[in-house]
């Protein structure tokens, strides 16, 4: 049953943490491509931005190819008044300043990189999340229901920001990495070929390198953030589950578990970090080796000059720093790879919501709120959430204007299935439901829904001030009409003694007023919204009996005038109804009042009298 | 601080760890050092030898110093590691043996997160400190020490760099640290409406407030990305401004190390020659050290902030450590008692610690027998769960005392006593495991027929038997979730296959249909008949063949007896009675 599906609320939200090093375990999309494209599509909102990141981002790797040329020169400069005694400081002291003006260019060019980047990112994930939300009110109900809500909340806070932080990160670094990687081989190869085969190969022996120890780490980082999963889903459930542990007298138990699990993930995670913190050395290693390898090769080619190639001291010290230059980039983009496919992956999700069809309105018929009668009539509906396993089988049922019909029946029985059609939240298989002899799939759904107010037994209210959830369904009234509301659904009374009365603030989950004033503040929402068709499913199983009384009290207020549907488990709740509707799997298999019902002797007999013949079957 | 108590045991990693790390470190450093002799004399000298020879000390070092940092990172590793593990045992143990009221102070919530982020923040910071801090505090002190041992001059440069960038680091972090909580709050902001909308998504159709939530989530979205967009302008200033430091050392190095080399330029009679002093080597070294003393300074304060960080944490764990278990076990197991599941209420009074002057239960005074049927009704906060609390000893009482079997609770074994009552939640928690492991939860050892045997009893077999995988379906697994109902029968049944000698519901069948519910305690009595049963419920239909119906009202019995008699004597009974079974006499009667 739907209802009781939405209940598995804070379903599975994706293991957090993993190494220190910002190690996440690496996810793959599955359309890699297509992805791309239409993450594109969204930075492509920001063009203007993007261009200006693209230029700034040359004019930083211009500079900083620059920078070593500019440095060659002085070094050679001062190299030659020291070797040879040339008094040429002057010309040193221009290179320097032109070296000064280069490096401080390039820290301006920087601020810039980052300021546009930044703007970028958040503009595209701004403008991403407000999609992605408006989008969530569109969806069906049966996405919301098929889906966790902790998945469903996943897509806009993990992968919006994964999405995030890849643009603000990787997009600039990837242009400026390619860029620089192809700057730093043209300028190598100009000064000289020989000297930039040797950093080839040795740029080569650091991406083999890399791959072997990241494919080691990745394997141990992976189980680590699995086995950290293990842990803290464990924890969280034996301290959230606190009281039944120490009811059943489990600590030891549970504390065993515990131990186990914490001591593979303490074994896993030194391993793990083990491996991470050998990257760091191994790559140290390689790129002093480099520096050698240059350094010899070059003092062996300024000794010797052979083939006739020429060296000196600054050209060897700009490829020192060449060196650094390219294999930088490189391991910088293997390292954004990762990146690169997490957020990939996360955008995957997102576009797969954003790409699911939109609840359909075909309405072509308006209703007009003053003409509105509040006649239905379910016309051999037949309905199942899922295929070959229907919940509703042929249920035909006409109710008049102002009636109060109650529907009862067991749990799974299908009662709250009827109110899911006739609000339009899921399409019927077969059959037809009429609303003063229209048939509901020709009215515009807002329409139909206005004039239907329902109170569920889950109540429903927002981070917001008393008063504004209670005009939730009617913005133009005044504060006189919200009162006058609160006050017929017995709301006032408590309203009232909060310091802040109607300004109160509601806490998210509302633990600042209790089960039983949030109820009353539904039925306020529902009095204010002055609908022609009322639904009350379930509505006070969840407070005690003095609250139920004046909740019972409120309904019957809010009832007055109304045709009301009224689901319930409590008999007593809906004796005085027009007309009690028994179900059973599905059908209807009785109808009639109270009294009418009483006297057949059938199944709601029965309910009723386990009711109040408590055990007794 | 007690809490480092538990890197006792590791001590000889937590000392092996920074010694290799200054390894690493000294190690790194000679290679500026060495490069600058490749250029200077190598190159100079006309010998491909000594480069060879040079370049070949210098991969022998590198070697060493990184086979140190491996062995440092291994040490360190298994120190923090193995530091945390001790430490994340010991606090969840602590917490297992917390009294209700403490894990209620503390909120479970809370007490989750210390038991996982706030350990692994305090094993990082411990890792930390034994490596990181060695590292870039050795970084700094000897990059300062290579430094001036070029050139002594060199420290006016550093005179004058380092009070400056201490200086920008204080300002940023003055200037953005306000801005990361309010950051925070937004991003809560966005989640609750996403959350709310998600959760109540059927009242907002139903409402068609569509338009309105886009409306009230813009608002939301564009809070978020103002802040967001204060903090990305002031954090991207940091980098370049540290950079333009650095630089304007680095320049300073090489202009003043320019003018040195240039100053020696003689002229001996048309002789050109140089005084022998500072060459360009020293000066690219110069600005590598410059360059890594620089970063570790940086490095070093940025540290320092995750330090406040961990403090907070390690706070928060020493406030878990430091509470003692306010209820402590006996020492009796009372085993050859023949009493078997009788309760008495002494003149019991409690009050939740801290509230003494509101009393939850006054001067209570209450006899159970073995097997009877208890019912206990009452307004919310009247005290029903905390009196059954009592029995189990949840809590301890303030005035009076609670016997089991005639004897004081406080004297039982904790394994005695709670071996005897099984208590059933109105939230039921379920574990993820299988439905058979959920109910086995109550008797580890019990067999196939036992369980099938409890789940009937708690009317929870035909809907299991139900499912694919019967009492094999996980929990919690997507596709297999169990409704309120569902749950709570399986959480019964997990109570009842503990044979215990009292079983308390504690509001555990509310969302149980009247039919099911019937079914379930006409079960209990037929199979059950020398448990006592003990039910707090809503509904009077639940409690009505009780064999004693408990009303309680603010903390005192207000009526005590069968249907029959509290219908003829008890007003708040009545009360109670008729706004739910109005007419209901009509029919009996």
């Amino acid at each position: 049953m739907a209802n009781e599906e939405k209940s598995k609320n804070q379903a599975p939200q994706r293991p957090m943490g993993g190494g220190r090093h910002g190690y996440r375990p690496v996810e793959k999309p599955k359309d890699f491509k297509g992805t791309i494209k239409k993450i594109s599509k969204y930075i492509g909102y920001s063009k203007g931005l993007f261009i200006a990141l693209f230029i700034i981002v040359v004019i930083v790797t211009v500079l900083s190819l620059l920078a070593p040329i500019v440095q060659k020169n002085v070094f050679n400069d001062l190299w030659s008044i020291e070797e040879i005694g040339v008094a040429g400081f002057e010309n040193a002291i221009y290179w320097i300043i032109v070296l000064a003006i280069v490096y401080g260019a390039n820290c301006i060019v920087a601020l810039f990189r980052n300021l546009v980047s930044g703007k970028l990112s958040q503009r595209t994930v701004h403008k991403l999340r407000s999609d992605l939300f408006a989008k969530f009110v569109k969806l069906p109900i049966k996405f919301i229901d098929n889906h966790s809500h902790g998945d469903l909340m996943s897509r806009m806070t993990n992968d919006v920001d994964s999405i995030s932080n890849a643009i603000s990160q990787v997009l600039a670094s990837l242009i400026s990495g390619v860029l620089l990687i192809l700057g730093t081989l043209v300028m190598m190869l100009y000064y000289s070929w020989l000297l930039t085969i040797v950093t080839l190969v040795s740029t080569a022996l650091t991406i083999v390198a890399s791959m072997i120890l990241t494919k080691k780490m990745g394997k141990y980082f992976k189980r680590q953030s699995a086995l950290l999963g293990e842990l803290n889903g464990h924890t969280e459930e034996m301290i959230t589950g606190y009281r039944t542990v120490v009811a059943y007298n489990k600590e030891k138990d549970v504390e065993e578990e515990f131990y186990e699990i914490s001591d593979r993930y303490t074994k896993t995670s030194i391993i793990a970090q083990i491996w991470g913190g050998s990257m760091g050395p191994v790559m140290n290693f390689i790129g002093n080796l480099t520096y050698v390898l240059i350094a010899i090769v070059g003092g062996w080619m300024a000794l010797t000059h052979p083939w006739g190639l020429a060296m000196d001291v600054g050209t060897i010290a700009l490829f020192l720093t060449c060196s650094r230059q390219f294999s930088r980039p490189i391991n910088e983009i293997a390292q954004l790879y990762g990146q690169i496919l997490t957020a990939t992956a996360g955008a995957e999700r997102v576009f797969e919501v954003l790409e699911s069809p939109n609840e359909i309105d075909e309405g072509t018929i308006h209703l007009s709120y003053e003409d509105f009668q509040g006649n239905i009539e379910f016309k051999g509906v037949n309905f199942g959430y899922v295929e070959e396993k229907p919940v509703l089988k042929d249920f035909t049922l006409d109710v008049k204007r102002g009636q109060k019909i109650a529907l009862v029946g067991a749990t799974g029985s299908g009662k709250t299935t009827v109110v899911n059609l006739l609000m339009r939240f899921y399409e019927i298989d077969s059959g037809e439901i009429l609303i003063d002899g229209i048939n509901i799939k020709d009215i515009y759904k807002d329409d139909l829904r206005k004039t239907i107010a329902i109170v569920l037994q889950d109540t429903v209210l927002f981070k917001d001030t008393i008063e504004a959830n209670i005009k939730y369904g009617n913005d133009n009234a005044t504060f006189d009409e919200m009162k006058a509301a609160a006050i017929l659904a017995n709301a006032n009374y408590f309203v009232k003694k909060l310091p802040e009365k109607y300004e109160t603030v509601l806490s998210e989950g509302g633990s600042n007023i209790s089960q039983g004033q949030r109820q009353l503040l539904t039925i306020a929402r529902a009095v204010l919204a002055d609908p022609k068709i009322l639904i009350l499913d379930e509505a006070t199983s969840n407070v005690d009996t003095r609250t139920e009384k004046n909740i019972q009290d409120a309904m019957v207020n809010l009832m007055a005038n109304r045709t009301s549907l009224i689901i319930a488990h409590r008999l007593s709740t809906i004796q005085d109804a027009d007309v009690i509707v028994v179900m059973d799997q599905g059908r209807i298999c009785e109808m009639g009042n109270h009294e009418k019902l009483l006297e057949v002797k059938g199944k709601y007999y029965d309910l009723y009298m386990t009711q109040f013949a408590g055990r007794e079957i | 601080m007690r809490i480092f108590r538990y890197l006792k045991k590791y001590w000889f990693f937590a000392l092996l760890a920074p010694l290799f790390m200054v390894g690493e470190v000294l190690m790194d450093m000679y290679q500026p050092r060495l490069m600058s002799e490749i250029v200077d004399s190598g190159l100079k000298q006309d010998t491909i030898d000594l480069i060879v020879n040079i370049g070949l000390l210098m991969l022998g070092l590198v070697a060493i110093g990184g086979i140190s940092g491996v062995l440092s990172g291994v040490f360190a590793n298994k120190c923090a590691f193995n530091y945390g593990n001790d430490l994340r045992k010991d606090v969840f143990n602590h917490i297992e043996s917390l009294s209700f009221e403490q894990v209620d102070d503390f909120s479970t919530g809370s007490l989750v997160t210390r038991v996982t982020n706030d350990i692994t923040q305090v094993s990082n910071v411990v890792a930390m400190a034994i490596r990181m801090i060695i590292r870039t505090l050795m970084q700094f002190i000897m990059g300062s020490i290579f430094l001036l041992a070029i050139d002594i001059r060199f420290g006016y440069i550093l005179l004058v760099t380092l009070p400056v960038l201490l200086v920008i680091i204080i300002v940023f972090i003055i200037k953005v640290s306000p801005y990361f909580k309010k950051m925070q709050e937004r991003v809560d902001d966005v989640n609750a409406v996403v959350q709310e909308n998600i959760t109540g998504a059927r009242v907002v159709k139903a409402y068609t407030a569509e338009e309105k939530e886009n409306k009230r989530f813009g608002k939301a979205n564009d809070n978020l990305y103002n802040v967001n967009w204060i903090v990305i302008k002031r954090l991207s200033l940091i980098s370049p401004v540290l950079s333009v430091i650095l630089i304007s050392g680095m320049i300073a190095i090489i202009y003043l190390g320019g003018a040195d080399i240039s100053s020696r330029v003689i002229d001996v009679s048309g002789q050109i020659g140089i005084v022998s002093g500072l060459g360009v080597g020293d000066i690219i070294a110069a600005v590598n050290y410059l360059n890594v003393l620089v970063n570790g300074f940086v490095m070093l304060a940025l540290m320092f902030q995750m330090f406040v960080r961990g403090k907070a944490s390690i706070d928060r764990l020493n406030a878990v450590l430091d509470t003692n278990p306010v209820v402590k076990q006996g020492s009796e197991t009372f085993e050859e008692e023949s009493l078997k599941g009788t309760i008495e209420f002494r003149d019991v009074s409690f009050a939740y610690p801290g509230e003494t002057d509101e009393m939850i239960l006054n001067h209570i005074n209450l006899k159970i027998n073995q097997g009877e049927k208890i019912g206990i009704l009452g307004a919310t906060g009247c005290g029903k769960s905390t009196l059954v609390n009592l029995i189990a000893r949840f809590y301890d009482v303030n005035e009076g005392e609670v016997l089991v079997d005639n004897h004081n609770v406080k004297d039982y074994t904790f394994n005695a006593l709670r071996g005897k009552v099984a208590m059933c939640l109105q939230k039921s928690e379920l574990y993820s495991k299988t439905i058979k492991e959920n109910i086995c939860w109550g008797k580890k050892d019990a067999s196939d027929e036992e369980v099938i045997e409890a789940a009937k009893i708690a009317q929870a077999h035909d809907f299991i038997s139900s499912f694919p995988e019967g009492y094999d379906t996980k929990v919690a697994e997507k596709g297999a979730s169990l409704s309120g109902g569902q749950k709570q029968r399986i959480s019964i049944a997990r109570a009842i296959v503990k044979k215990p000698e009292i079983v308390v519901f504690d509001d555990s069948t509310s969302a149980l249909d009247l039919e099911t519910e019937a079914k379930l305690y006409k079960a209990i009595e037929a199979n059950l008949k020398d448990m006592t049963v003990i039910t707090i419920a809503q509904r009077v239909a639940s409690v009505k063949n009780c064999d004693k119906i408990i009303v309680l009202n603010e903390g005192e019995i207000a009526s005590i007896g069968n249907h029959q008699e509290l219908m003829a004597t008890s007003p708040i009974y009545q009360d109670i009675y008729n706004s739910q079974l109005k007419r209901g006499d009509e029919i009996n009667g």
